[in-house]
């Protein structure tokens, strides 16, 4: 068991970094080439005309979810090991809220706008800037809504404990919620490009 | 069948098997192999060996589980001070040989097992805590007896010296105990600081 390399200290915070850019580069290399550098494709979505964001994101999902869990099993990775990010249940909803409403109107997410950016895309440097205005904003009034921001933690949380199944449970019924909502996005696709 | 449907098959079977399997493996440790560690004595390192892998330039992490008092007045030369609330927070890696001391060995006997909880492989007690670095190595009694334990003597002389002790060695001829007084450490010492009248405090490792 040799994994995570971080945790099991194989390297330090520099390479850490180092490895943080190669990765970075290489998921904006694969947004790009999915054609996500284009606010129109992501736009499409929200009209059920083109899901290929919903159909990548969560084949993301389900092959990292995979992953993890097989590594595990295998004595590679020790899963108690894995960061996960804690929940604070209010906060992330409006969170969650209020990037679903900027995805909506500039057509773009984080990652996207900066994949948009680097391909010339003017809207994609308007999105950015924007981006960084929110950071900034956020930064500033942060002594304000600190305690807000903290607010209903919930902890640690995964799924398999909010459920209370075990960890291959939860896998099988991911996978299943992911080739049904596979299985529709198809549908939903025909039939939307139909009426258009 | 189309490449898309190839794959979903495979995310559906690896997805089934592990329905069937439930827990992927270390998720929960296995308290066996902790027994198992604890009951062959690969839980911890005697003062002896400690005291001659240092010796002999091994790259081993020591850490001090005692309060800084008994810390300041006398520790194993280059051990960390280590709360185990530190210690469990990211204090060691888990790539590096570790050893843990406290007075007696209890502390950090507990600390040895909230480590093993958690993963770390590399991590060992020593064998009768700082009490038994003070007997062992600092101020052994050492008995000089047949030619082959001569030797072993001698060893165990140069090592207390080292780590700044002050061996007594008994000759089995003259059954006169001589102590061996510090002539030279190669370790470097902590700064003198004043004692108590009568107190005898030790900076030496």
């Amino acid at each position: 068991m040799n994994a995570p390399f971080y945790q099991f200290g194989l390297f330090g915070n520099d390479t850490a970094l180092l490895f943080a850019v190669i990765i970075g580069i290489g998921f904006g290399f694969f947004l790009e080439q999915a054609g996500f550098g284009s606010s129109v494709k992501l736009a499409q979505q929200f009209y059920f005309t083109d899901l290929t964001v919903f159909k990548v994101m969560f084949t993301a999902i389900v092959t990292a979810m995979q992953g993890l869990f097989w590594l595990s099993w295998f004595g590679v990775l020790d899963l108690s090991l894995v960061h996960v990010l804690p929940t604070f249940l209010v906060p992330q909803l409006v969170g969650g809220l209020v990037f679903g409403v900027g995805f909506v109107l500039g057509g773009y997410c984080p990652g996207t706008c900066c994949v948009a950016s680097v391909t010339g895309k003017m809207d994609g440097w308007i999105h950015l800037l924007g981006m960084f205005a929110g950071i900034f904003l956020f930064g500033e009034l942060f002594p304000l809504i600190g305690d807000w921001y903290s607010s209903t933690p919930k902890g640690e949380i995964t799924l398999s404990q909010v459920f209370n199944l075990s960890h291959g449970t939860m896998v099988l019924l991911i996978v299943l919620a992911a080739l049904a909502g596979f299985y529709s996005a198809e549908k939903l696709e025909t039939r939307f490009r139909s009426i258009k | 069948m189309s490449f898309n449907k190839i794959l979903a098959s495979i995310a559906l079977i690896l997805a089934l098997l592990a329905a069937f399997i439930g827990i992927p493996r270390r998720d929960v440790r296995n308290l066996d192999e902790i027994a198992i560690l604890i009951e062959t004595g690969k839980d911890h390192i005697t003062p002896l060996e400690l005291a001659e892998q240092i010796h002999t330039g091994k790259k081993i992490r020591l850490i001090d589980l005692r309060d800084s008092v008994s810390h300041f007045h006398q520790h194993i030369v280059h051990s960390e001070i280590m709360s185990v609330q530190q210690l469990l927070n990211n204090g060691i890696k888990r790539n590096e040989i570790v050893v843990l001391y406290s007075e007696g060995g209890i502390h950090a006997s507990q600390a040895w097992m909230l480590l093993k909880m958690k993963h770390y492989d590399s991590v060992y007690t020593l064998l009768g805590g700082f009490s038994g670095w003070k007997e062992e190595i600092l101020y052994p009694t050492l008995h000089a007896g047949a030619t082959e334990e001569k030797k072993d003597v001698e060893r165990r002389k140069t090592l207390s010296l080292f780590f700044g002790g002050e061996p007594t060695v008994i000759s089995q001829e003259t059954s006169k105990k001589k102590s061996v007084r510090q002539h030279q450490s190669p370790q470097k010492q902590n700064p003198p600081v004043k004692a108590k009248k009568g107190e005898e405090l030790r900076y030496q490792c």
